[in-house]
């Protein structure tokens, strides 16, 4: 469990941290500094999603990727005692 | 807060802090700087990856003495 919480935290880290690059990077389009770290915090937001999507299942419904059945229902639903 | 109309620096892309004229009796706010971020774990928790943009209220109850 403790494992899963770090995944999520990761990617929330790496969430905010793109919103406010995005921010910055709304008034400063050609500011190298940022839009390097932007790249960069981009590809690391990228692999903690995967793997967290990979070991504890989907976060956001378009990670549903199966052609044979809609896998984001697979989840418990949030009202239901095992989500939480 | 760095010498106004200062060079910002090496990339000349980005504005300095204040117009190159700048009349008195004018409101300005300066252009954002790049600046060192601060770490992930340090952002989320002051809710801000800028330093300069961390300003959490300080204000107390004022304490009669």
């Amino acid at each position: 469990m403790m494992e899963n919480n770090n995944l999520k935290k990761a990617v929330q880290m790496y969430d905010f941290y793109l919103l406010e690059l995005n921010l910055y990077l709304d008034t400063h389009p050609t500011d190298m500094n940022a839009l390097r770290m932007f790249n960069e915090y981009k590809k690391l937001r990228d692999i903690a999603v995967n793997s967290y999507v990979q070991k504890y299942g989907l976060l956001t419904a378009d990670q549903s990727n199966s052609d044979t059945k809609f896998n984001w229902v697979d989840d418990p639903w949030p009202w239901e005692r095992s989500a939480n | 807060m760095e010498r106004i109309n200062s060079n910002p620096g090496m990339n000349s892309a980005i504005k300095s802090p204040f117009p190159a004229q700048t009349p008195v009796g004018m409101a300005y706010v300066p252009f954002q700087q790049w600046e060192p971020t601060y770490t992930e774990n340090e952002a989320l928790e002051k809710g801000t990856i800028f330093p300069s943009l961390f300003l959490p209220f300080e204000g107390r109850q004022e304490v009669n003495k």
